[in-house]
């Protein structure tokens, strides 16, 4: 067909050549395959005297004059100018496909654009771009590409979420989330995609490109497009891939005998009998790791996808089918993820169109027991860190339990591991059905209906290997819900061209969106054996530990909206939005709010005295404003309602009450997000060197509060909006094709951020704001305040350690002993207490950067991706506890007690370690517990062979690779993973307390297409 | 133009599709709480809010960890507290060191005032309601009365007088909050007048019998009464009002002191008010795996926490042997690995401190940490004990008070005291607050006894605290004092003018 196509256009093209003077000779050919190009154009520049190369790429051309220029180009490569010499009359030239095209076409809100003609800040990554690695989660694949997003992982549990924060957190109360829009359908859940099926991510950044999302798009919107089939004969593709993960860091903890030589000299020190005996010291060796214990090293990681993708005249069709079967690096851990994709277009006439995307996702999970709570009820990290390293491993023969330390107020790392076992398994499926219909030209209705269908159980069992389980003779949980989520929308587009230099789009559109989410909780205690787990609730002993509770919520969205585009001679553009939000959640007062946008665009590039600048081959201003809504409230908060919960017993019976739900504000309204943006796109050296930079400056006001109310009157807190956060920040992309030629192309690409996060203003009701509480004991540990970042840490700073000889009694710490910790005096008063203390970090990064290198060599390619976070701290817990252990007999991280304070040892770094109340638990936030969490890791190195195949191979290609993930970080910070919070991913606060640890995976595979 | 007409009649057409029934579309529908309009128009409405009071009310669980032992416990001579993650939060409790910023403070002011919402919640709604009779109304009016005082009271106890509320029916939101916002503390006189009120009213009202338990009785009104006055040591009205619980002839003194507290004992006549408890978490006691030293051979259904309530060996020095209530005080035993432990004093016969009280004694039927053993606030020892310390401080040492006095350890197996063994008015006083501390221990009350008997802060002192006489009140929470700029602070503390 092709063929058939390019022999035509030759014919055309011998037509039009006349009369020929100096003959030039040559070979088109794609210069990273080597294969000819057929249909290239060859053209002698500012004339019409040009031919289109053959079947086997060669060109000949006569009547060129000497010296003149040929302009080689062809649709899909960059295009050449070579000047015609005397020694050149036979050349190859080699084409070299254009990834960074202009003519690139960029998926926006409600429809697509040129690149060139975008207007705002819009990062878009498409297939072959995305992050490498073993992704379950669609913004893996965005980590350190795109400036100005920063992608973390929270925690490296199979299956875990994906935190995405674009531009700062700008919501203090809120939600600090981004939305998710899979072709078309908002609101869906980030990993329910298979990473194959994606063909591009678009990341809407600033409010001009975001606010025709209204109220959802405050923190910023994901377009994830996925794949369609194209016309032709059906394309088979097939990849397979393994991977073998180990732990990437393991963290230091006393071993046996230094645990008792610890634990024995802080006895001595504080005047009390050691515990351990010199026997036994020189018996336990380096006794039990049980980090080793929990750990699965070489646990295998797999993935499949198979896609069929075709089409005809009047149809297309993409069909993805994977499996990933990942198993974790902690025992016991596993996801299992299954899903299929079908995307299918149809053109029955020439003006009506259907689009069919449907998308089934089916996840088991197996968990390890993941808690932020303390003691018993943490989990197994958590105990394999501060248990006992003198204990065996394994069931005790006498009593048929895990060890214990009756001590040490904690469980058994692997009675954790073995004995809690949480289960997840869930059901995602989402599709939308889209009729465009187009009864003049360029005019197009669109009828979209979409519909997500999530239904998940959630199962756990406590067996009595662990002690809350041996004590409610085993727990059993399960919860079961469905949330439903339908859309129907309408719009309308229109377009018009004017003289060729007048070109005008306009849509306009309706939107209705329903969420609700319902379901059941249960629980039952005391049953007759471990045997049946969650399976048999109904065994359990009926008594009174059994719960049942149910939920049912329901919110809506309608929207109208609409914009504009216009441009004047492709050189002045101009893109107006609007969005006329309503929720079901605000009164009706404040139901409806407008959400306005206008960017304008300067592409420089195209005014004839740019045009002369020949090493200018792109150059556009853009200049965006919009506003932005947040409804990340709960339901209910305008209204007054009753709910259950204020139970009372009589007897022995239990008595349903009811209590007030809340004070009520029917004054609630969106919290809004203004942003400016102001960017340059820049391409320099025919698109050689390209990249652009952007300033932004978002303004989030009236925030949604909990306004603190004096409790007297029964509530604490009602929602109203207050305050203002400010971030800005700068945006930088730089691309460069370093070398290009037929056995080597080297291209670099760089993405930098840099953010600048402050509250400028709080509810005068609230000066400041303290948050944050983990593990039970540890709360207060964050303050958002005008003039600093948001939940900064908020602690005292560490001066050094009291030694011998100091003068402690007039100290602020009057009681303190040699080798307690002392903290600096901030107002110099005669005591340390809460007015001491600063801030100490900040949650969020404030420079990021994302670098890769792709090197090719002939057909072998290394990609090698670093990224980089700076300026962020984090909330240490394992730290505290290792300062400030809850219990004598917990382990504790070796480096604070290998060079704690002694007499022998006057260190002015780490505390003694004895009595620890002694310095304060109520100043455990402080500058040695709040530590940097900057890192720099080399997240990824990909090498891939493109295996040389005969032509008309059964095999049209194949590719193999191995890739290393994770393969080094480089950071102060003591835990498994400098990226990891406990506070999850969708919050903005970060806190380090028992994460899984990252994993470092070796992969192969190979992708092959038929 | 012919497109032109298209494209606006087109977008006319969608918007319009829009617009129609917007209104119904975005109604907020409400699934899992309820409308108060409708459910409070009937008896079961108002029965499900006094059921709310109650609960709100109850001072168990971590609740009263905090309050019973952090708050009225560990500043005392009685007991304290070490280990767990709990070391950090009870160590200004110890010594003396809470701030005004400490959240358990602020927690309970929180939780008290809820209660006294709810409460004003029924009294509002139920004087709307013409579909029951005056009586009905007047006993459900007496409960909420009663809880309200109740709350006052034990908000009182630790932070002296606090703003008093009353929310008019119908008040909006900001009306709510402006009251809330600008009401001071109330007046001593105010406030004590005011909780007298309360409970004469819920003492005329409230029927005898305690039916089902828990429920507030007329008992449980005249016994808080009795607290009230012995709190403003109006020994004349405290007295006579201890004289008429006596008088009901309903209450009596449990033969068991040991069983009384346990699960089995919950059928007592001598609790006057208590918080019902289950062992069903949320609405349980525990206690007890605060008080299980390390490593006790505990049953497999119990659990033991890290944070470990210790009695002082010197309190457990102020028994006489043989005196039944040290059944409770569990002085040394075998650990799980056989070995003995002691916990009273160690072999060079110096006091270890360690003494563990069982006082709730563990549930055989506990779930973990949830005991079901109700926790008692008043009970008839207490008032018996209240109407001697009344009549000792009125006329000095009569018979009658030691008679009273000798009922309460009669009980415990304890020596039988004599008039003539007492000079003086001090030295009967000195006698009761003594007798008080054996008597109830871990029950709370420690704190505001010794305060009555001038002795909180002196003794402190002597066991080598900083207190200062300021501190026999907490701090008022520095939250509520910026939500409320009219709230005074306690002298001494942070704030105070």
């Amino acid at each position: 067909m092709k063929r058939l196509l390019s022999l035509f256009m030759l014919l055309l093209a011998v037509g039009i050549i006349s009369a020929q003077q100096l003959k030039v000779k040559g070979t088109v050919l794609d210069k990273k395959t080597n294969e000819p190009i057929i249909g290239a154009s060859v053209l002698v520049k500012n004339t019409t005297n040009g031919v289109i190369t053959d079947l086997d790429g060669h060109f000949e051309l006569t009547n060129v004059p000497k010296g003149s220029d040929l302009l080689i180009s062809y649709v899909g490569y960059q295009s050449q100018n070579i000047q015609v010499s005397d020694g050149r009359t036979s050349i190859q030239i080699y084409l070299s496909e254009d990834s960074e095209l202009l003519e690139e076409v960029v998926v926006v809100g409600y429809g697509t654009q040129k690149k060139q003609d975008i207007t705002g800040s819009v990062v878009s990554v498409g297939e072959g771009k995305f992050t490498a690695g073993v992704n379950t989660n669609a913004f893996q694949m965005i980590n350190g590409k795109a400036s100005g997003v920063h992608v973390s992982q929270t925690s490296s549990a199979p299956g875990a979420s994906t935190k995405i924060q674009i531009r700062g957190a700008g919501s203090i109360n809120s939600s600090n989330s981004a939305l998710v829009v899979v072709d078309g359908l908002p609101g869906v859940d980030a990993s329910s995609v298979s990473p194959d099926d994606i063909k591009s991510i678009e990341v809407l950044k600033d409010a001009s490109a975001a606010a025709i999302y209204g109220t959802r798009a405050a923190n910023g919107v994901v377009l994830i497009t996925t794949k369609s089939g194209r016309k032709g004969d059906m394309t088979v593709k097939f990849g397979a891939e393994l991977g073998i993960q180990s732990v990437a860091k393991k963290m230091e903890m006393l071993n046996g005998r230094e645990y008792m030589e610890t634990l024995n000299a802080l006895r001595r020190e504080a005047g009390k009998e050691a515990i351990y005996t010199d026997a036994q010291i020189a018996q336990v060796g380096n006794g039990t790791n049980w980090q080793d214990e929990i750990f699965r090293n070489g646990a295998p990681v797999q993935q499949y996808q198979l896609a069929l993708s075709g089409g005809g005249e009047k149809n297309d069709y993409y069909v993805g089918l994977s499996y990933f079967d990942q198993r974790g690096i902690v025992k016991t851990s596993d996801l299992k993820k299954y899903n299929i994709r079908a995307n299918v277009n149809l053109n029955p006439k020439d003006f009506l169109r259907f689009k069919i995307n449907l998308n089934f996702t089916r996840k088991d999970g197996q968990q390890i027991y993941e808690s932020n709570a303390v003691n018993e009820n943490a989990g197994p990290i958590n105990a394999a860190l501060l248990y006992d390293p003198t204990l065996p491993t394994g069931k005790d023969p006498e009593t048929g339990r895990y060890y214990q330390n009756s001590y040490i107020a904690l469980d058994n790392p692997q009675a954790l591991l073995y004995g809690v076992s949480p289960e997840q398994h869930s059901n995602n499926a989402y599709g939308t059905f889209t009729t465009e219909i187009e009864p003049l030209k360029d005019l197009v209705f669109t009828a979209r209906l979409g519909a997500t269908l999530k239904s998940y159980i959630n199962s756990q069992y406590r067996s009595r290997d662990t002690m809350n389980g041996l004590a409610s003779k085993g727990i059993a949980s399960k919860t079961s819900g469905e949330e439903t989520q339908w859309l129907a929308e309408f719009l309308v587009n229109y377009k018009k061209n004017w003289s060729d230099q007048h070109h005008l789009s306009v849509m306009a559109g309706a939107t209705f969106e329903q969420f609700m989410s319902e379901y059941v909780q249960g629980s039952a205690k005391g049953f007759l054996s471990d045997v049946t787990g969650s399976n048999n609730m109904h065994g359990g002993d009926n008594l009174n530990g059994d719960d049942v509770y149910s939920y049912k919520s329901r919110n809506r969205l309608n929207g109208f909206l609409g914009r504009v585009n216009y441009d004047y001679k492709n050189r002045y553009l101009l893109t107006a939005s609007f969005r006329y939000d309503g929720t079901s959640r605000f009164s009706d007062k404040n139901k409806y709010a407008f959400f306005p946008s206008v960017a304008l665009a300067w592409r420089m590039s195209e005014e004839p005295f740019i045009k002369k600048v020949e090493q200018i081959s792109d150059l556009k201003l853009r200049v965006g404003y919009g506003q932005l809504g947040n409804q990340g409230i709960g339901n209910y908060a305008t209204i007054n309602t009753l709910k259950a919960g204020g139970s009372a017993v009589f007897g022995n019976q239990l008595y349903q009450g009811v209590v007030q739900s809340r004070l009520p504000n029917v004054d609630l309204k969106w919290e809004t997000t203004a942003e400016t943006n102001i960017g340059i796109d820049l391409g320099l050296f025919n698109n050689r060197i390209t990249g652009s930079v952007d300033y932004f400056i978002r303004d989030t006001k009236d925030q949604l509060f909990d306004k603190p109310l004096p409790s007297s009157i029964g509530f604490s807190s009602m929602k109203v909006n207050a305050g203002k956060v400010l971030n800005s920040g700068v945006d930088l992309m730089v691309n460069t094709v370093n070398i290009d030629n037929k056995d080597w192309t080297w291209n670099s690409s760089l993405n930098l951020s840099f953010l600048k996060n402050e509250v400028k203003e709080l509810p005068d009701f609230m000066p400041e704001l303290i948050t944050g509480s983990v593990a039970s004991f540890i709360s207060g540990y964050e303050i958002t305040r005008v003039g600093d970042p948001i939940y900064s840490y908020y602690g005292y700073e560490v001066e050094g350690i009291f030694q011998k000889g100091d003068d402690i009694a007039n100290s602020a710490q009057p009681n303190a002993k040699p080798g307690d910790l002392k903290f600096k005096n901030q107002n110099d008063d005669k005591v340390i207490d809460s007015d001491d203390r600063v801030i100490l970090g900040k949650p969020f990064p404030s420079t990021t950067f994302g670098f890769t290198n792709s090197l090719r060599w002939k057909r072998l390619t290394l990609d090698v991706f670093v990224q980089g976070v700076f300026g962020i701290s984090t909330l240490d817990v394992n730290v505290l506890e290792t300062l400030y252990p809850t219990n004598e007999y917990r382990n504790r991280i070796a480096k604070y007690y290998r060079n704690r304070w002694t007499e022998s040892n006057p260190s002015n770094q780490y505390p003694s370690g004895v009595n620890p109340s002694n310095y304060g638990g109520q100043y455990a936030t402080n500058s040695l517990t709040v530590c940097d969490a900057s890192f720099v890791r080399i997240k990824n190195i990909n090498l891939a062979y493109d295996v040389p195949l005969k032509k008309n191979n059964f095999i049209q290609k194949l590719i193999v690779y191995g890739a290393i993930d994770n393969v080094a970080t480089f950071t102060d910070y003591d835990g498994f993973d400098p990226d990891a919070s406990a506070a999850g991913s969708a919050s903005v606060s970060k806190v380090s307390y028992n994460s899984y640890p990252l994993a470092r995976t070796v992969r192969f595979g190979f992708n092959v297409t038929f | 133009m012919n497109k032109t007409k298209y494209i606006i009649l087109s977008i006319a057409a969608s918007l319009s599709l829009g617009l129609t029934g917007c209104k119904d579309f975005l109604e907020e529908k409400v699934y899992t709480e309820y409308d108060p309009n409708a459910m409070l128009q009937e008896q079961s409405g108002l029965d499900a809010l006094l059921a709310g009071a109650y609960a709100r009310s109850r001072i168990i669980q971590y609740d009263s960890r905090n309050y019973t032992y952090m708050m009225n416990e560990f500043p005392t001579d009685i007991a304290f507290e070490t280990g767990g993650g709990l070391e950090r939060d009870a160590t200004p409790f110890i010594n003396f060191s809470w701030a005004v910023d400490n959240s358990f403070l602020n927690s309970f002011w929180t939780k008290m005032y809820q209660a006294i919402s709810s409460a004003n919640s029924v009294l509002n709604v139920s004087e709307g309601l013409t579909s029951l009779s005056a009586e009905k109304l007047d006993a459900i009016q007496g409960e909420a009365r009663f809880i309200r005082a109740v709350s006052y009271y034990f908000l009182y106890n630790i932070f002296g007088t606090t703003p008093i509320i009353e929310i008019p029916k119908n008040a909006s939101p900001s009306e709510i909050e402006e009251i809330g916002k600008s009401t001071p503390r109330a007046s001593k006189e105010e406030f004590v007048n005011y909780l007298i009120a309360d409970l004469t009213f819920a003492a005329e009202h409230l029927p005898v019998v305690e039916d089902p338990i828990g429920k507030a009785t007329k008992g449980a009104a005249l016994g808080m009464l009795t607290k009230l006055y012995m709190h403003e040591k109006d020994w004349t009205n405290a007295a006579k009002t201890a004289q008429e619980v006596m008088n009901l002839n309903y209450y009596q003194l449990y033969s068991d002191y040991k069983k009384m507290f346990s699960v089995e004992g919950e059928d007592n006549m001598e609790y006057i008010y208590r918080a019902p408890c289950i062992a069903q978490s949320g609405y349980h006691n525990n206690y007890m795996p605060h008080a299980f030293p390390p490593n006790y051979p505990i049953q497999s259904n119990w659990i033991n926490f890290g944070a470990q309530f210790r009695t002082y060996t010197a309190f457990y020095d102020t028994f006489e042997p043989g005196d039944k209530r040290t059944e409770v005080l569990i002085t040394h035993y075998v650990n799980q690995s056989g070995e003995e432990v002691e916990l009273l004093r160690d072999e060079s016969g110096n006091a270890l401190d360690n003494v563990r009280s069982f006082k709730y004694w563990p549930d055989p039927n506990a779930s973990s940490e949830c005991n079901g053993n109700d926790i008692v606030y008043l009970r008839y020892a207490d008032i018996l004990l209240c109407r001697a310390e009344a009549l000792n401080e009125q006329q000095g040492p009569k018979q009658e008070s030691i008679d009273l006095i000798n009922q309460v350890r009669r009980r415990a197996n304890a020596s039988e005291i004599q008039l003539a063994d007492f000079s003086s008015k001090e030295q009967l006083r000195d006698f009761i607050l003594a007798e008080r501390g054996r008597e109830f221990f871990s029950e709370g009350l420690r704190r505001e006894d010794l305060i009555r008997h001038g002795k909180f802060i002196s003794n402190a002192v002597a066991r080598g605290k900083n207190a200062k006489s300021y501190h026999e009140l907490f701090p008022i929470p520095q939250r509520q004092r910026e939500a409320n700029l009219n709230l005074g602070q306690n002298p001494g503390y942070e704030g105070a003018e």
